[in-house]
């Protein structure tokens, strides 16, 4: 069988190059009408897009005498898109389907060609190929013949399933615009069934379906949809696109009565009345050392994980904090951590104890066990990786998580630790999980849903702290104290594998070199100090031609020492979605340059200093005999900037822009 | 105890001794591998390959086996790369069996089979469709002292698709071992790159078999270097190539270049008849009163706008190009597909024309290669006009008539069809020179703010580039782009008016004409240093320390940059930076800085004359990069009166 993280490798070729999966069948929307001059910016229109799914639950004798329940999944889609440009043809004229399983999946795609002069042509066979991915999944693919600009594709696909799939999401945008797109989702009668617009519609209202028979039917239909198109510094897609996200949280009685011929809320084992109570209830079952310890593969876990143990009771550590700080790190060299964005689903920690590999939730079940065998209780928390999208509280869901972290307190101090990020060190959690909901499971078996918070601007600062002296030919020599801490040194070592003995210091001089346009000899950088939070390091650093010497003038510019300016952030005309910087960060700097003796200031920049709700900028040059003094300092006060203050805040940056491209002009006091 | 019950449970220990023996002498010994010394070098690695060992052998002319093996210890956590395994098997290259194994610190061990290991089909970037397979598995929960062994044995029917072999990988080689056998009345042809091509040893097996090995120790890891010219080139590999007669299609001898053109040549034939698609094609663009050149320009930009880019690759079909009249029907087709339907409508309409296979530039140029048909990756078209021959490849979307793609531009390629067939370095711009000049006058007002008028013309690869970037523009406008391309330095730029003219490849070349309003041109001082460069001429910075491969400058081309800058009243010139003239075998630079009646113009030209500068006169270079950089640097000191 496919492992998951070769499965998740051809889903990373195969999904991102998917073209279509959705539509309608309104035969008034072929679009003869729609001609690249509507359109001029795009590639081609999709112009209507739609999907049935339907979902049954019956009962079915499976032997003799013997009944069981059959889930069955129905999805209907089907679309229609007109190619404006060559651009699009290549965009749209092949189309990947999903991989699905063969063997509890029944696929079947049909699809045709209209021609910009009427003429519609199936899509013949030679044109459709199935692939077979390894023994249990295949997919198919399609090459659509005869295409032209001006030519319409429609692609209609079947899939019939032995999965209850009672969930979904419709992305109502695509990258080019969409005239029509619409959802029926088709549930057994008296199911209850939660939606969540996003963005939020302001809709509160619960939705009221239509009766057809022994199914309820919900229909959404959105027209004249924009183009969605990512923009930068923004938060998860959903922010954006049009979305419906749905699924059955209650199949009621008289279905289950029906289909099972039992009463209680529950099929398999698993709760069909999802809330977050049953989901913190799955999850903390999962964490059961009782259930888990009973499995008989677990002798050799309880071996291993005593011996593991009895090293930290044995060692003689000053105090809990010290050992607490030993064991994480003893435990992040012994365990390595694997991205699954499924952990809900893949969840071994026997294996994961065996293999000393495991994604977020077997390792934290696993360091949680070993913390309370040292004595110390931690809390499993539950958190939606903020890049991912905000955790929407109105749907529970067992995949709303994609991190799982510990929090615990002992020796009045609070924790918090990611067992699985090695870039982390101890007591640090990566900025996707601050400052978001999480769901913290209590030992009772209860949860609580509080915030992580986010740490302030100051603890996730670069700081340089430089002594220059420029020679009168414009040459630069100095020597820089550079102070990364908290997000950016969690950023820097995720890119950094410090494990790797001398690369450290290779990247961190890249680093520098991309920050600062400079020539440095890398044996003068010095790492004085790498600690959990912060790392400091100096280096010399040589700059020929560094200020513009002419007519007995030197010019300095400022601008290489200071970090990002953001006017990158805003060199759009607009802004559609909100702007959300990752983490709050402080970026400053001070630098004393000596020049040439007996040089005065023609041109200094005044002292500023500027604030909004997001930034604070303060910037002062003074000159003291030979030595300029330049500080500055900018501040991200609020991760997020509404797209409505695009313009103001725009504006203010700006501003900083110009003050941080001001230069300082001398000429030799004797002129 | 019964002597015949002793002897049966003697027999059944020594059978399970024996299988368990022989199932730990089949492998390199766990704790040989554990103890091996590794130099500093290696131990700084990720991984090393302990041992390496290939050994291709030959048969007879129809069958070949090749068995591959290697041992890899992990040094350092986080290296679940270097689990990850996938080995090809298809009908040319088909997996016998495989066998695969990791232990782990804690003694663990697991073992996988042929039987244990999926065969997936490859997703190669172009293949839309493809019976190509991989064995791909992958041993998690790696962590330093793991140590993976891998034999895989092969079965080769076609002796055109023996293998090469490499000597060098990302990781270090600790031994490398290569032996290859075959009969002595085969005639074998061996290429090396960056390697000794004679073996260390060559025994005589039995009299009528032979034996040539190639054995590497200590072998450092592949560090590819910034702006190097393609890896391949410099990686130690042996190419094989049996110098018989093959059946791949049809009959292909491997013996000369001129071999593998005749080959090509009739695998191709059968797919370039002329049918009613081709004919109607044809007909529609050979109209009355058209030269032959301009017959082939109209039909050339005919399938380039028509057909899209669709590889299928079943059977042959990596190899042999579909029907032209298939192609037409369907309008789709790889790069085979596209240039067999344009070379047949070409020659339908009367125009000599011919296929030719090429080797990307990407993928590396190498010197005298040995014929192989896995040399070449894309096929074009060269037509032969009164005027001369010229390249055509008509899946570059936005090149022009006779400019080739900048990929192809210096590559190797092989005309098919032709009598002295042999490699040919195609041309760098083809029928124009790469050639991007501007015209700019900037105006700039009392606050410092600038208008700008820039003309922008662009040839050869230059228009095939610039197209590209507003082709696929998908929701942006060509202002936006425009602004992104040519004012990124200004942020608070306007654009006023961006006009394109020769946008649809039919044209020759590109000009762009772009007018915007900059609001922070210059500072509002007394005293200020301009910098009037804009687009850029400078080269990057060259890495001289330690650097093992030569630079790659790029694809031979000009840059032409006139920048006339017109000053308000009161604003004095007090000085122009000095004048930057330079010329070497690589590159030429002249950089001029002139008083106008209202200010001054910038005049700057840049030439790259090779591509390839050998590393020892990369100083030399970085040298005269560092001078152009600095000149592209300097600014104007005006003072406001």
């Amino acid at each position: 069988m496919l492992k998951p993280r070769l499965l998740a490798m051809i889903g990373a070729v195969v999904i991102p190059a998917m073209v279509m999966v959705l539509s309608c069948q309104q035969a008034a929307y072929y679009g003869q009408d729609i001609t690249p001059e509507l359109y001029p910016d795009n590639s081609a229109i999709v112009l209507s897009k739609s999907r049935i799914h339907e979902c049954e639950f019956v009962l079915e004798r499976e032997k003799t005498h013997v009944w069981g329940v059959v889930e069955y999944t129905k999805i209907e889609e089907h679309t229609k898109v007109k190619i404006l440009t060559e651009s699009g043809l290549e965009k749209f004229g092949d189309m990947i389907s999903l991989v699905f399983r063969k063997e509890n999946s029944d696929y079947e795609v049909e699809a045709r060609v209209i021609s910009p002069d009427g003429k519609v042509s199936d899509v013949g066979p030679e044109n459709i190929t199935l692939l077979e991915i390894g023994k249990h999944y295949k997919q198919y693919r399609i090459a659509f013949p005869g295409l032209r600009v001006g030519s319409v594709i429609e692609v209609e696909e079947k899939i019939k399933s032995q999965n209850g799939d009672m969930a979904g999401r419709w992305d109502f945008a695509h990258e080019v615009p969409t005239l029509r797109s619409e959802l029926v989702f088709k549930v057994p009668s008296g199911s209850k069934v939660r939606f969540n617009y996003a963005p939020p519609r302001g809709d509160e209202r619960e939705i009221t379906p239509t009766a057809e028979g022994k199914y309820d039917i919900y229909r959404f239909v959105m027209e004249n949809i924009p183009p969605f198109n990512r923009e930068r510094f923004m938060s998860a897609d959903h922010v954006g696109n049009p979305t419906l996200r749905y699924y059955t949280y209650h199949i009621s009685n008289e279905t289950q009565e029906r289909a099972v011929g039992i009463e209680e809320g529950s099929l398999k084992g698993q709760p069909y009345h999802m809330t977050w109570h049953n989901i913190a209830k799955i999850y903390n079952t999962y964490y059961d050392h009782i259930c888990w310890e009973a499995n008989k593969k677990s002798k050799e876990y309880r071996k291993g994980k005593n011996a593991f143990i009895e090293e930290f009771k044995r060692g003689e550590f000053t105090d809990t904090e010290s050992m607490l700080r030993s064991f994480v790190s003893s435990f992040r060299e012994n365990y390595q951590a694997i991205e699954s964005g499924y952990f809900f689903r893949y969840t071994n920690p026997e294996e994961a104890y065996i293999t000393k590999e495991g994604n977020s939730f077997e390792l934290a079940y696993i360091m949680r066990e070993m913390l309370t065998n040292l004595g110390m209780a931690s809390s499993v928390v539950l958190v939606r990786d903020i890049s991912e999208g905000l955790l929407d509280r109105k749907m529970p869901a067992l995949n709303a998580f994609t991190d799982v972290i510990l929090n615990l307190e002992t020796g009045g101090n609070e924790y918090w630790i990611d067992p699985g990020s090695h870039m982390c060190r101890f007591d640090q959690v990566p900025w996707q999980c601050r400052g978001v909901d999480g769901l913290w499971l209590l030992p009772n078996g209860e949860f609580v849903f509080k915030k992580v918070s986010m740490r302030d601007a100051e603890y996730n600062r670069f700081v340089n702290l430089d002594k220059v002296e420029i020679t009168e030919e414009g040459d630069l020599n100095g020597i820089a104290k550079i102070t990364i801490a908290g997000q950016n040194l969690i950023l820097l070592r995720k890119r950094i594998d410090e494990d790797e003995e001398g690369r450290f210091t290779e990247e961190l001089i890249d680093l520098f070199k991309e920050r600062y346009p400079v020539d440095f000899d890398e044996k003068e950088l010095t790492i004085v100090e790498d600690g959990d939070d912060s790392l400091v390091v100096t280096y010399h650093y040589h700059m020929p031609d560094f200020a513009d010497v002419a007519g007995g003038f030197i010019n300095i510019d400022f601008s290489g020492w200071i970090g990002s300016s953001y006017m990158d952030v805003f060199e759009d005309e607009g802004r559609l979605y909100d702007i959300h910087f990752p983490y709050l960060r402080c970026d400053r700097a001070c630098v004393r340059i000596k020049v040439p003796a007996g040089m005065v200031a023609v041109e200094l920049p005044k002292d500023a200093s500027r604030e909004n709700d997001c930034f604070r900028y303060t910037r002062t040059v003074d000159m003291d005999r030979d030595t300029v003094t330049f500080r500055r300092c900018m501040i991200i006060k609020n991760p997020t900037i509404a797209a409505g203050d695009y313009e103001k805040v725009k504006q203010f940056i700006g501003e900083t822009y110009k003050l941080d491209r001001e230069t300082m002009v001398l000429k030799a006091a004797s002129m | 105890m019964k002597p015949i019950t002793a002897f049966m449970l003697l027999s059944i220990f020594a059978a399970v001794w024996l299988s368990c023996a022989s199932k730990e002498s089949g492998y390199y010994p766990v704790t040989r591998a554990l103890d091996l010394d590794l130099t500093d070098d290696q131990a700084k690695a990720g991984a090393v390959i302990l041992l390496e060992e290939d050994h291709i052998d030959i048969r007879n002319r129809d069958l070949c086996y090749w068995d591959h093996r290697q041992v890899k210890r992990i040094l350092r956590p986080r290296q679940s790369e270097e689990g990850i395994f996938r080995f090809p098997d298809n009908k040319d290259l088909q997996v016998m069996t495989i066998q695969a194994r990791a232990v782990y610190p804690d003694g663990r061990e697991e073992m996988l089979t042929e039987l244990d290991i999926e065969r997936l089909p490859d997703f190669g970037q172009f293949v839309l469709y493809s019976d190509n397979c991989s064995r791909v598995f992958d041993f998690s929960g790696l962590r330093p002292g793991t140590v993976m062994e891998v034999k895989v044995r092969y079965r080769i029917d076609n002796l055109a698709f023996v293998p090469n072999t490499n000597f060098q990988k990302q990781i270090p080689i600790l031994e490398k071992r290569f032996r290859l056998e075959h009969p002595a009345d085969i005639d074998i042809s061996i290429y090396a790159v960056g390697m000794e091509r004679e073996p260390d040893t060559i025994i005589t097996i039995s009299g009528d078999r032979r034996e040539m090995r190639w054995d590497r120790f200590n072998i450092e890891a592949f560090e590819p270097e910034r702006s190097m010219p393609p890896a391949p080139q410099y990686l130690p590999s042996l190419w094989i190539s049996v110098l018989e007669t093959h059946e791949l299609g049809t009959e292909l001898d491997l013996s000369s270049w001129q071999g593998i053109a005749d080959w090509y040549d009739d695998l191709s034939r059968s797919s370039m008849k002329c049918g009613r698609g081709i004919g109607r094609l044809v007909a529609e663009e050979k109209l009355p009163g058209r030269s032959d050149e301009e017959v082939a320009r109209a039909i050339f930009h005919r399938v380039q706008r028509d057909f899209r880019y669709v590889a299928i690759y079943f059977g042959l079909g990596g190899l042999k190009p579909h029907e032209a009249e298939k192609t037409v029907e369907k309008l789709y087709g790889d790069c085979k597909d596209q240039s067999v339907v344009l070379a047949t409508a070409l020659r339908e309409a009367g125009i000599e024309s011919r296929l030719v296979s090429v080797r990307t530039a990407s993928v590396g140029r190498f010197e005298n290669p040995q014929p192989s048909v896995g040399y070449f990756n894309h096929v074009i078209v060269r037509v032969d006009l009164p005027g001369g021959s010229m390249f055509l490849d008509p899946t570059c979307k936005t090149c022009s008539f006779g400019v080739l793609p900048h990929v192809l531009q210096g590559a190797h390629g092989l005309v098919i069809g032709e009598e002295g067939a042999g490699l040919i370095v195609l041309p760098f711009g083809g029928v124009q020179k790469n050639r991007f000049t501007t015209n700019t006058a900037i105006r700039i007002n009392d606050n410092g703010e600038a208008v700008l008028c820039d003309t922008l013309r662009c040839s050869g690869y230059f228009s095939e580039i610039y197209r590209n970037y507003f082709e696929n523009r998908e929701g942006q406008t060509p202002e936006k782009i425009a602004k992104k391309l040519f004012l990124d330095d200004y942020p608070f730029a306007e654009i006023v008016k961006f006009e394109m003219r020769g946008a649809d490849p039919s044209s020759d070349c590109l000009v762009m004409q772009l007018e915007a309003w900059i609001p922070e041109y210059a500072e509002d001082r007394q005293t200020l240093f301009l910098k009037p460069a804009m687009h850029r001429a400078a080269l990057p910075e060259i890495e001289t320390d330690d650097r093992k491969y030569p630079l790659h400058l790029g694809v031979l081309h000009e840059l032409r940059y006139e920048t006339v800058v017109e000053l308000p009243d009161g604003w004095i010139l007090d000085g122009l930076p000095e004048s930057l003239v330079m010329e070497n075998d690589f590159l030429r630079f002249a950089g001029t800085y002139d008083r106008t009646e209202r200010g001054f113009r910038l005049l700057r030209m840049r030439e790259i004359r090779i591509d390839v500068v050998p590393t020892d006169v990369l100083l030399d270079i970085e040298e005269a990069a560092r001078s152009i950089r600095k000149f592209e640097e300097s600014k104007v000191l005006i003072q406001k009166m």
